[in-house]
């Protein structure tokens, strides 16, 4: 019994204390006195509004202070002239293991894994991938099985600063059909995979029951033991007559708009057995109350529409990763409002079943069946990526689905503001906005130009990177 | 009739090493095609500069003229490009394995000069389809890494037509291979040392196909080296027998760039992949900044046509001058590939594969707006 307590609250600490801080972690703690620093000249992507044209964007210790044409300077403020220079939000890769140990993929999950528990932060790992403009991460759980753990959301600041590195803990629950770490699937294991998260979600339901009863029970319970206690002292055993102190009033008349006592009880109620306390089963029972998103990595079109099925019955909402085929069944995702973290884009290696139909016009066309999506890296070993090299190309993957036309403003959209929603941190980067944290890149070209280099990377309002030259 | 055009058919197979017979019923007439006009590019035919606003007339297959203001005869087919789009030469995968998988080594015996790689291709795999549309016109189909003299290498034109129709050579080049994966334990080479004994030996017997190949007629040789000292190997190899030579998974070439450089051997580079490490991404930069001929490949199906582009995009990334990584996806590998003369650059008289882009051919972000092969349009971008 004292054990079961212990380990519920094991349990809460671990998994729901996460959830409270995320929440009022998400904006970016404001840290004073430091100098404003402001930047001008340069064509600006706010990407939740229009470009601007030679704007200024001002910098307030780690968050955007102001941004426009006529934003005034202040005269204490380091000032940073990018005239003739592009400048977008920190990218999102909302596909990434960037920080997470390559040995994890050979594991196997469980729902209530997290992720952050292995990133490893004296890495550094991210420093390539910081300089290619992204300063933001979802990072996966690599390990295999149907539940891989739980994702969360980093910033790769260099200084590890734990108040801001963390962006999101606990940011959604990844699952996998149909493909497993790097293995490759047949259409009955797909099948099977589609009955075993039916299963496992099953179980939680009644899980879910069987603490929801006892829960009910307990309240009775206490109720009916304070009326037992009462019942008690109402009969006392005969002790020592009461001092002659005087009644202070009347006894109470009985008030007729209050119910009649409750018939009094014949024996002591019994407290009812606490269930066992199941992590694995907490973790999905967030899920299946919509508390917690889950995000689904399925490649083929049938895996697709298996985790479009899981989501309905289970009213469970998800998000699509990988989605290889989701241009085969782009219209099935559309009518489920079910977004998509695309990726990857490049594909390498002799084609594994789950990526054999892979389409580099897959962005396109879901951006024509009006499906919300994200790209993202997916360093895949199946697909032929090892460790987090693919996010240095997150640009170049947006600038893919702009060959095969999907708008460049969406395309952008896709690695910055769509990614942040996506990883359930638009409120606090994606867009550069007032207010917003102060994480920016400074490009030569437009983001789409092969000319294109990152300038400058700034994170949290400090200058990250800078290039050494042209 | 039938068997006439089939006689015409085989006369239009450039000049094969070994005649492919002709399959029949495969008659799609190249001659019948009229002429096309390509109007409002910037054409970037890479030997001879840029021409803004440049027209491009085709027929027969070949480039008739290319320039500007040029006159359109009657009849033919114009094709106004939009705004903003150029038109270069079709890119050319140097060493590719596309749609042969599997079928890519006779282990058997270690010197097999006789395997012909375009014999295990698959015209009809999807992969040839996806690479309509890549802006790939030509690849250089190779034998595998598994055997010290691996077969030959043909070069395929991806022009939507079977198998017999796409052939321009099934004898390129000659692959070898020094390196880890030619050497067994169940027959000859085991070691380095006894794979260079037995291509010396090779070489120096005149009767043998290897030296009438590489040394009588001078087909290149493209050389499986990944290591320095399989590479520096390799280098020796050309000097000591004056052949025409390149390069393939050069991994290590920085490390011996002077003694590549010095010893007029061309490199072909690629898959560039997401994952490689920052030095490797850097060596195609390196490697053209020393003056070493260079040219792209896939290696699909390490990669697939699509990503060729990607391949020299990134090495821009890293540092490849734009002009030279054009080169290097045309007319560079054309030469190396013996080809130069009608690949590889949109000159007149050249062979008609002209891909157009809707920007700068290395911006990702640049749809490929039209393939034409061989004179005829094999893909046009779909509409949206």
């Amino acid at each position: 019994m004292r054990s079961a307590c212990a380990l519920l609250l094991i349990v809460g600490s671990t998994l729901l204390a996460p959830f409270g801080a995320a929440h009022g972690r998400q904006d970016p703690p404001v840290r004073p006195a430091r100098k404003p620093l402001a930047i001008k000249g340069a064509k600006v992507y706010p990407v939740s509004a229009p470009p601007i044209e030679g704007a200024v964007i001002l910098l307030d210790g780690t968050r955007i202070k102001a941004i426009g044409k006529d934003v005034q300077i202040p005269g204490d403020a380091t000032v940073i002239d990018a005239t003739g220079r592009v400048i977008i939000p920190g990218l999102v890769d909302a596909g990434s293991s960037v920080l997470v140990p390559r040995g994890d993929s050979g594991t196997s999950g469980s729902a209530e894994h997290d992720v952050a528990d292995g990133v490893d932060t004296f890495s550094e790992e991210d420093k390539e991938v910081l300089q290619s403009g992204v300063t933001t991460a979802l990072v996966r759980p690599l390990a295999r099985g149907q539940f891989n753990g739980l994702e969360a959301v980093l910033r790769l600041l260099p200084n590890r600063d734990p108040q801001r590195f963390y962006l999101r803990r606990a940011a959604a629950l990844k699952m996998t059909l149909g493909f497993s770490g790097a293995d490759t699937s047949t259409a009955q294991q797909r099948q099977q995979d589609l009955l075993a998260a039916r299963q496992s979600f099953e179980g939680a339901k009644a899980y879910k029951e069987t603490w929801d009863k006892y829960r009910k029970d307990l309240a009775e319970y206490e109720q009916k033991k304070k009326q037992w206690d009462e019942q008690q002292k109402k009969t006392p055993p005969k002790a020592d007559p009461p001092k002659a102190d005087p009644p202070k009033a009347d006894p109470p008349k009985p008030d007729p708009s209050k119910p009649a006592a409750p018939e009094p009880l014949k024996e002591e109620p019994k407290k009812p057995a606490k269930p066992r306390v199941d992590p694995r089963s907490e973790v999905l029972v967030r899920a299946l109350d919509g508390q917690l998103t889950v995000h689904i990595e399925a490649h083929a079109a049938d895996s697709i529409e298996h985790a479009l099925a899981l989501a309905a019955e289970f009213k469970l909402k998800i998000v699509l990763e990988g989605a290889t085929e989701a241009h085969l069944v782009a219209e099935a995702i559309a009518k489920a409002k079910v977004a998509v973290i695309l990726g990857p884009v490049f594909r390498y290696g002799i084609p594994k079943v789950d990526y054999v139909n892979h389409a580099m016009d897959c962005a396109a066309v879901l951006a024509q069946a009006n499906v919300e999506f994200a790209i993202g890296s997916f360093p895949n070993p199946a697909a032929g990526h090892s460790g987090s090299g693919a996010s240095r190309f997150l640009l170049e993957a947006a600038a893919c689905a702009v060959a095969h036309g999907v708008a460049p403003e969406r395309a952008l959209r896709a690695v910055t503001l769509d990614a942040a929603k996506l990883a359930g941190v638009d409120r606090a980067v994606g867009s550069l906005e007032p207010n917003k944290a102060a994480d920016l890149v400074i490009l030569t070209a437009e983001p789409f130009d092969s000319a294109a280099r990152v300038d400058r990377v700034i994170l949290a309002g400090e200058v990250v990177y800078e290039r050494k030259s042209d | 009739m039938r068997t006439l055009l089939g006689v015409i058919t085989l006369l239009l197979i450039p000049a094969p090493g070994f005649p492919v017979p002709a399959a029949p019923g495969s008659v799609q007439d190249a001659a019948k095609d009229g002429v096309i006009a390509l109007k409002g590019a910037r054409i970037v035919t890479v030997s001879k500069g840029d021409i803004e606003d440049g027209t491009i007339l085709i027929a027969d297959g070949r480039i008739k003229a290319i320039g500007r203001g040029l006159e359109i005869p009657a009849g033919a087919e114009t094709i106004e490009l939009p705004k903003g789009s150029v038109a270069v030469p079709g890119f050319i995968d140097a060493h590719s394995h596309l749609a042969s998988v599997f079928e890519i080594d006779e282990s058997t015996e270690s010197l097999t000069p006789q395997v012909r790689a375009v014999e295990g291709f698959s015209s009809t795999h999807a992969d040839v389809r996806r690479a309509t549309a890549s802006g790939v016109t030509l690849v250089a189909l190779a034998p595998g890494n598994g055997n010290l003299v691996a077969g030959r290498v043909g070069l395929v034109r991806i022009n939507g037509r079977r198998l017999d129709r796409m052939i321009v050579s099934d004898s390129a080049a000659l692959k070898l291979s020094l390196g880890d994966e030619a050497l067994r334990r169940d027959r000859e080479p085991t070691s380095r040392t006894g794979a260079l004994r037995m291509l010396r030996d090779a070489l120096r017997d005149p009767r043998g196909e290897i030296s009438k190949s590489l040394i009588d007629r001078r087909e290149p040789a493209i050389i499986h080296a990944r290591l320095a000292a399989d590479i520096t190997r390799a280098v020796e190899l050309k000097e000591t027998f004056n052949l025409k030579a390149a390069l393939v998974h050069a991994d290590e070439a920085t490390q011996v760039l002077e003694r590549i450089r010095n010893g007029d051997v061309s490199v072909i580079f690629g898959p560039l992949t997401v994952s490689d490490k920052r030095a490797k991404l850097e060596t195609p930069a390196k490697l053209a900044a020393a003056g070493v001929r260079l040219a792209f490949c896939t290696d699909a199906p390490a990669s697939a046509e699509d990503q060729l582009r990607v391949t020299a995009a990134i090495a821009v990334k890293y540092g490849l001058d734009p002009k030279a990584a054009l080169r290097a996806l045309t007319l560079d590998a054309a030469a190396l590939l013996g080809v130069g003369d009608r690949f590889g650059s949109l000159e007149e008289g050249r062979e008609a594969d002209v891909v157009v882009y809707g920007g700068d051919p290395l911006s990702l972000a640049s749809p490929v707006e039209l393939v034409v092969v061989e004179g005829r349009i094999v893909h046009r971008k779909p509409k949206r």
